[in-house]
């Protein structure tokens, strides 16, 4: 039975997953230059404020009622740390080398992890998440869990409504200004103030609406899942063109099949049986991500921009 | 202005954090005080948060009240004795710098511990260096007493200061593939582990006892500690035909590899080691787990004689973590410790020695340790093993762990 | 060139143009009115209850409270001792590997092994069931079952292993299994004994001798 259509898919809903993450940091980078190494803790936060407001729900309540409720309560905690850390962390430090705020992005993702793992109940250990029922659906050989069908969708959905509302709507269209040239879209009369929140919030929303769908997924949360997740995140959002918010998407898909395909297949080829398997995915995917900077050093979607004078 | 206050803020308040993370998790020292009685600490090192952390809190309460019923019966008159916990969150390296701390600690006299074998292999030259006693209640890798050459046939002991409760995955590995084979009748097992000292070591000895009872590999694969998507893992191994799955590695992430399998239809049982064997594993995989076998070191808790005020007490007590795994042994491991620095007393006059005599007497009192402790017969043989060799296979019905075989071994 | 985009001035103290609103000053509005409006609540529900009711409140709490006391005292009453029902019969007995492995005329597929049966305390323990953990293999125990041995004491058995289908049997196991029912006064156990050293080398040599007596010999039932 050939597997590869299985892998795919499998390397299909992984990649959405880091896709979500990645358009927070493109968007934050494409606007304010900042890689936001705390967005991983926010992905984090997001998916224990939607645990929390799921244990608050009175028992029995049903999980096609309390998912939007859930994902209500997961962004709003996401979106209000992802605020919270653009006024208060990085604002201030606007003008000051470009080390200072990375440092601070560092610092804020540790802070997030040790609170989230000292205050919240029994967080020490993974906490349970519940998961949609209905068993695994059959399409040909693949079979697809129910909160894989989720992600994709909510993924679908996210990126088209983000597309439509960059191109269409003025906000949007004064990002875009925005990410072009900061001091000219101000001289416009664009907010970039506002702007550069709503791209948090933007990031933060994704990123909640991500950690639901990995803990219907995996039908886990644990304090420390904004670190893998955040890391893979980045490096699908510089692969697929940082600032770019397709690229974000692709390079997401792109690192998820990577690494399927990675660990199931390297280890056929004669010769390479010990540079195969599970624990040799990670290794792969960023060996993909080097060869590609090599080759096109701005990401496969992202555009060379000269030096912001 | 703005810039530069904020500056000095950022700095002060950094210096501030970092001064208080160096200072880390100190208990009290037992320091020797005044009036009849010494007070003897016994250390304890294990995962008491993070990963495995729920069989390490069992580990440092079964030695917490090993040490409580030990004061409450005067099992050692003039002397108090106290418990300090250090975490080493299953990391070689916290391990290695929680055995520094012990040993610098002056009434530190014997260290119960640690959890995992991995970390075990970064603690045992600190402690042999400074003579103190390390037993072990759970580790189960052979070369920590039998040397590497240990497959072979040919065993050297590393440490004389290392002494181990539980058995080894010798032992642990044949009796699964043995049931495995025998008494389930699977005839192609597909084998994972997590890389780790214990898990790569378990794992590759029920390979080698499942091919040399005549069953088959139907695949190999490795994964890493902290990994939570193993879908591609999980379709290779629903493509290799194989009826069991066997584990080697802890419970943080075999709960997840029973839980994505079965939710891909692949009904075959997933079978592990010590590591597996926890509360924890049924309430996170639920009802994936039902079916799955594990092996643990030492027979079920409820059939031991002594075992039953144990389980009484740390109920009673409301102490967090699961004793079923190791509790019992480490409540052994702390007996062997208490009795050994009666031993010491016994043989200076009934006084205890300058601590770093004292600390090489202990050692050779443990090496002799000779007593019927909770989890069977304790003693130690001339590698630091101990000679009750006992083994459990446990099966997940109705979402508890139930005993299916146990098995004593003779060597 | 800065690193976070050239929107604030230099000195980053002037605000710019369309910046947000001072920031509302979140305190006031907590303060104001609301904890006036919830205090008295309970004051004011006592209050409004006639004699009677305050009696008959009254009353249900103390009955509450009297029955509250003894649930707590029948909860807290020790235990009566329960007589010690003794040890189960797997932790005191120990089965040691002795001799073998000789081979009987009789059966030309059997060979004998001798065993070393104790129990250390606790009440006599009795053999109900000794049987190899292979399939094509089969065990008579002499003495035969039911065997009782008593505590503190030892005896010598021997156990016949019988070959009855060499095909799938492993001719080198070293760690091989032998499954015991034993009862005492206490419990029933199934335990497995495995043996080491002695037992699974003559073991390994009895069943190759058995099952493939020349190297060029194909195996069949004997």
């Amino acid at each position: 039975m050939n597997t590869l259509p299985q892998q795919l898919a499998n390397g299909l809903f992984l990649g959405s997953m880091y896709g979500l993450i990645a358009i927070g940091y493109t968007m934050v980078y494409g606007i304010v230059q900042l890689i936001n190494f705390a967005h991983g803790e926010i992905f984090m936060t997001g998916g224990f404020g939607a645990l929390t407001v799921y244990t608050s729900l009175p028992d029995g309540t049903s999980i096609w009622v309390a998912l939007p409720l859930m994902v209500i309560g997961g962004s709003l905690v996401a979106v209000l740390i992802a605020i919270g850390a653009e006024r208060f962390a990085y604002r201030p430090l606007r003008g000051a080398p470009r080390l200072a705020p990375l440092i601070t992005a560092i610092g804020l993702s540790l802070a997030l992890q040790q609170a989230v793992f000292n205050w919240y109940p029994k967080a020490d250990n993974a906490l349970s998440f519940p998961q949609l029922p209905g068993g695994p659906f059959h399409v040909g050989s693949i079979s697809i869990q129910s909160g894989d069908i989720f992600l994709v969708v909510v993924a679908v959905i996210c990126m088209s409504g983000l597309a439509a509302f960059v191109r269409t709507s003025r906000t949007g269209r004064a990002m875009q200004a925005t990410a072009q040239d900061p001091d000219t879209a101000q001289l416009m009369g664009i907010d970039t103030n506002r702007i550069i929140v709503i791209a948090f919030a933007i990031g933060g929303l994704f990123a909640a609406v991500a950690a639901v769908a990995s803990g219907l997924k995996y039908g886990q949360v644990k304090y420390d899942m904004g670190f893998q997740a955040g890391l893979k995140a980045f490096t699908a959002a510089v692969l697929g063109g940082i600032g770019n918010i397709y690229g974000a998407m692709l390079g997401g898909l792109v690192l998820g099949i990577a690494e399927s395909c990675a660990s199931a297949y390297i280890s056929n080829i004669p010769g390479m049986e010990q540079l195969g398997g599970g624990s040799w995915a990670n290794v792969w995917a960023f060996v993909l991500l080097i060869v590609v900077l090599l080759v096109r050093p701005q990401g496969l979607l992202g555009e060379r921009v000269a030096d912001r004078a | 202005m703005r810039h530069r206050s904020l500056l000095i803020l950022t700095s002060v308040l950094t210096t501030g954090a970092l001064t208080l993370t160096a200072c880390g998790s100190r208990s009290d020292d037992g320091k020797k005080d005044d009036g009849a009685t010494t007070t003897v600490v016994i250390g304890v090192d294990a995962p008491l948060t993070g990963a495995n952390s729920a069989t390490g809190l069992g580990i440092q309460y079964g030695v917490q009240i090993a040490v409580d019923d030990a004061n409450a019966k005067k099992l050692v008159p003039g002397v108090t004795f106290k418990v300090k916990a250090l975490d080493d969150k299953a990391l070689p390296a916290s391990g290695q710098q929680n055995a520094t701390a012990l040993v610098a600690d002056k009434s530190v006299i014997g260290v119960v511990g640690p959890l995992n074998s991995g970390v075990a292999q970064s603690m045992q030259q600190v402690f042999s260096t400074a003579n103190m006693v390390e037993i072990s209640p759970s580790n189960t890798n052979p070369t920590l007493t039998q040397g590497k050459t240990w497959a072979t046939g040919d065993k050297v002991r590393p440490f004389k200061t290392y002494f181990r409760t539980a058995t080894t995955d010798a032992l642990q590995g044949g009796f699964a593939a043995d049931y495995a084979f025998n008494t389930l009748h699977k005839q192609k097992a597909y084998i994972v582990d997590d890389k780790q000292t214990y898990g790569a070591g378990l794992a590759g000895i029920f390979k080698g006892k499942f091919t040399a009872l005549g069953g088959k590999s139907a695949g190999e694969d490795h994964v890493n500690t902290g990994d939570t998507d193993f879908s591609t893992l999980v379709t290779k191994i629903k493509n290799s035909g194989a009826d069991i799955l066997y584990y080697g590695g802890q419970y943080d992430e075999s709960e997840l590899i029973t839980k994505q399998l079965k939710a891909a239809d692949v009904k075959i049982p997933l079978m592990g080691g010590d590591g597996m064997f926890s509360d924890t594993y049924i309430k996170t995989a639920g009802a994936a787990a039902e079916g799955d076998l594990s092996t643990s070191v030492g027979v079920p808790v409820t059939t031991l004689q002594g075992a039953k005020d144990f389980i009484a007490t740390y109920k009673s007590k409301g102490y967090p973590g699961d004793y079923g795994t190791y509790g019992g042994y480490s409540y052994d491991a702390a007996t062997a410790i208490i009795k050994g620095v009666k031993a010491v007393m016994d043989a200076n006059g009934g006084k205890l020695p300058a601590m770093d005599d004292a600390r090489g007497k202990l050692v050779e009192a443990v090496q002799k340790t000779d007593f019927d402790g909770i989890a069977g017969h304790v003693s130690f043989d001339q590698f630091g093993d101990t000679t009750n060799k006992q083994l459990t296979v446990y099966q997940v019905k109705s979402g508890k762990w139930e005993p299916v075989k146990s098995g004593t071994y003779t060597g | 060139m800065s690193g976070i985009g050239p929107v604030e001035g230099p000195a980053g103290g002037t605000p710019s143009v369309n910046s947000l609103h001072p920031p509302v000053h979140w305190t006031d509005r907590w303060t104001d009115g609301r904890v006036g409006r919830w205090a008295g609540r309970w004051q004011v529900r006592r209050a409004a209850l006639s004699d009677r009711g305050r009696r008959t409140v009254l009353a249900a709490t103390a009955a509450l409270a009297t029955v509250a006391v003894l649930c707590l005292g029948h909860a807290m009453r020790t235990p009566e001792p329960v007589p010690d029902p003794g040890p189960w019969p797997a932790q005191v007995t120990y089965i040691a590997y002795e001799s073998g492995h000789l081979q009987p005329m009789s059966a030309p597929a059997s060979g004998v092994f001798g065993f070393v049966v104790s129990v250390r305390d606790g009440t006599p323990v009795t053999i109900l069931r000794v049987t190899p953990s292979f399939e094509g293999l089969g065990a008579e125990i002499d003495p035969s079952t039911p065997l009782t041995v008593k505590q503190g004491t030892t005896r010598h058995i021997t156990i016949k292993m019988i070959v009855r289908k060499c095909a799938g049997l492993p001719l080198d196991v070293d760690l091989p299994v032998i499954d015991v029912t034993l009862r005492n006064t206490r419990a029933i156990q199934n335990q497995s004994f495995i043996f080491g050293g002695g037992y699974p080398r003559d073991l390994s040599a009895f069943l190759h001798r058995i099952c493939r007596p020349t190297p060029t010999s194909s195996s069949s039932t004997p």
